[in-house]
């Protein structure tokens, strides 16, 4: 695929933790330029490790132990650290969970969006100003330089958020992960924020990577999911095929949960990955196991609908 | 700018109800302020013998009497606060700047650096301050200059441990991670996130460093290892004076009530801004 902006290869995590645990075990994807892939998946399931990992942002005890990530066609995991610092913020960029806790609480607003543009070239210190009035007024922040001022704790979450997605997009990036964006925030504020990713994404031609334990996020925004399981995707595809034709039980009992009726709990918790998983992680949960599930389960389909199930193929 | 404003006044509401803490500002801000201005109305030489009044009580022309030179001992309590005063603010400054500088840098990369600079830091710990400043004033003589260094180097383990702390905690905020995530490089992120998020409870220790400070200034003054006379400093005031303790007490008690107002004060002042950092609550 020559349009690909995001190209993730085998990827494994592991937390060097006594014992050790392995939080992505070989995940691969390909992100087209203005595409919207959505993570889904329970916590704790490996989608924020994988987020972080995008960025080339894996902290001690984490390492990323094998695999690939070529933004643009620039592989992360082997680059310099200044040529991964020109990298993020400017072709890659990241919104996070909780906009309460991502903002540095002593600067202020103004100045944070400012300082992505510094870090990535923009000299002029005039036309970094009119852009930070320009972002913060594309984000939906009513007065620009009143704004500007403000310090982090005189906004709300869904404004804050905002702020977070300016400087996200401070500089058109190609890729933008936005991990659980909407979780910390109330219902109504949630709609205006996906509402304004969809609106901004749209315009400035940059791909989404939305990660989201709410399938319903999923559905309205992207064009295609990724469901994570264990640390690993166990299905993927177009949203409109994986939504109506579930393949994987663990995909079918998710949509049961965010869209079924009775809404029930799955059974269980995900596996322990400080063990070693032998065969599909998600057997011991699983009501339609059969004797071939000890074995590791590929992911097998189409472009369009892959999953990894000895049971359920992709019709 | 509401909820800025509001806090600020809390803050203030709280300073206020808290007596004591009030009670510190005013003692430091008013021995700052009567060290500053008092040589200023008070235009006697510190310096100037006159040895026909010498050790002469209270007069019209020597409100605190004269020392043993015949010195007017008001102006020397008067100069020698400042001196007692400045030698242990910049004592301070350094023992900050030096703790507080390593202690963020080994919170932020830790590894081998951190390693090494807590075991210093631990050794240092290990003899309590005061013992220390005698030890290395001792060792390197009287005078101003190792004065401060005899001042300085006790306090800078508490800065660096206290600013390692901080930095270990800040360098896990998501803010940082956020930081990091739009390209801001290592001493970027160390000096516009993890510095200015830190520095708070610094200042409290400060206050309390300068209180210890100040003891030890006058201390080693008062032992002949600190400032040397003729130059007037609080401890060797103290010590000259004592001789004379019942013809002239009061030489005797002002500059001792100085000295201990003074480390009360900067006490105090420490409680307060320990109390104005909890009003911040939310960094
Ligand atoms: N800093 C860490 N140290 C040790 N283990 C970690 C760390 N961060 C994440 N993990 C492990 O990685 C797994 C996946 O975490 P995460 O990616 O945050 O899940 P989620 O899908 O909810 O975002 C967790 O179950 C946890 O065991
Ligand atoms: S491979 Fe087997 S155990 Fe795993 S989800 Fe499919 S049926 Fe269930
Ligand atoms: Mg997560």
């Amino acid at each position: 695929m020559t349009d690909a902006v995001l190209e993730v290869r085998d990827l494994h995590v592991e937390f060097a933790t006594d014992p050790p645990v392995r939080a992505v075990r070989g995940v691969g994807f390909t992100l087209a330029a203005g595409e919207r892939l959505g993570i889904v998946g329970e916590s704790g399931c490996g989608k924020s490790v994988t987020a972080t990992a995008l960025l080339g942002l894996v902290d001690p005890p984490g390492r990323i132990v094998e695999g690939s990530i070529r933004v643009r066609g620039k592989e992360l995991l082997s680059a310099a650290a200044a040529d991964l610092r020109a990298i993020r913020g400017s072709e890659i960029a990241m919104v996070f969970q909780d906009p309460m806790s991502s903002l540095n609480p002593v600067a202020r607003i103004g100045r944070q969006i400012e300082d992505v543009l510094t870090y990535h070239g923009w000299q002029d210190r005039g036309s970094r100003r009119r852009r930070v009035a320009e972002l913060l007024r594309l984000v939906g922040l009513p007065d620009p330089d009143r704004r500007a001022r403000a310090y982090p704790h005189e906004l709300s979450g869904g404004m804050r958020q905002r702020v977070m997605i300016a400087m996200a997009l401070a500089n058109e990036p190609a890729v933008l992960v936005a991990d659980e964006p909407t979780t910390a925030l109330d219902v109504t504020v949630e709609a205006q924020i996906l509402l304004l990713l969809e609106d901004l994404t749209a315009r400035t031609g940059a791909a989404i990577v939305l990660i989201s334990h709410d399938l319903r996020v999923v559905a309205e925004v992207c064009d295609r999911v990724l469901v994570f399981y264990a640390g690993r995707i166990v299905e993927e595809g177009s949203v409109d095929e994986v939504f109506a034709r579930p393949a994987h039980p663990y995909t079918r009992a998710l949509l049961e949960l965010a869209f079924g009726r009775d809404r029930r709990a799955i059974p269980g918790a995900p596996p322990d990955l400080s063990s070693m998983i032998t065969g599909c992680a998600y057997a011991p949960r699983c009501s339609r196991r059969i004797a071939a599930c000890s074995d590791d389960p590929v992911l097998e389909g189409r472009d369009s609908h892959r999953v990894a199930c000895w049971v359920g193929a992709v019709r | 700018m509401t909820v800025a404003v509001s806090s600020r006044t809390l803050a203030l509401r709280r300073l206020r109800r808290n007596r004591l803490s009030f009670l510190g500002v005013l003692l430091v801000v008013g021995i700052v302020a009567v060290v500053v201005v008092g040589p200023l109305l008070w235009r006697v030489d510190p310096l100037a013998t006159d040895l026909v009044h010498r050790l002469e009580g209270p007069t019209a022309a020597h409100p605190l009497g004269t020392d043993v030179q015949g010195r007017d001992l008001l102006a020397r309590v008067l100069y020698g606060g400042r001196v007692t005063l400045l030698i242990s603010v910049v004592s301070v400054m350094i023992a900050l700047t030096v703790g507080s500088g390593l202690g963020l840098v080994s919170g932020f990369v830790r590894g081998w650096f951190d390693v090494l600079v807590m075991r210093i830091v631990d050794i240092l710990l290990a003899f309590p301050p005061l013992l220390l400043a005698l030890v290395i004033a001792a060792a390197r003589g009287p005078g101003v200059g190792n004065t401060i260094l005899a001042v300085s180097v006790p306090a800078i383990p508490r800065f660096a441990r206290l600013m390692r702390s901080q930095s270990l905690a800040i360098t896990e905020r998501e803010y940082v991670l956020a930081a990091r995530a739009i390209g801001l490089s290592p001493s970027r992120v160390l000096f516009r996130h993890v510095l200015p998020n830190g520095i708070g409870p610094v200042t409290v220790q400060a206050s309390i460093a300068l209180g210890i400070a100040v003891l030890e200034v006058a201390g080693l003054g008062f032992i002949g290892l600190g400032v040397q006379p003729p130059a007037p400093e609080w401890g060797a005031i103290l010590v000259d004076s004592r001789t004379y303790l019942l013809q002239n007490p009061v030489a005797v008690l002002v500059p001792g009530a100085a000295i201990s107002l003074s480390i009360l004060g900067f006490n105090l002042l420490g409680d307060a801004l320990g109390d104005l950092f909890d009003v911040g609550g939310g960094r």
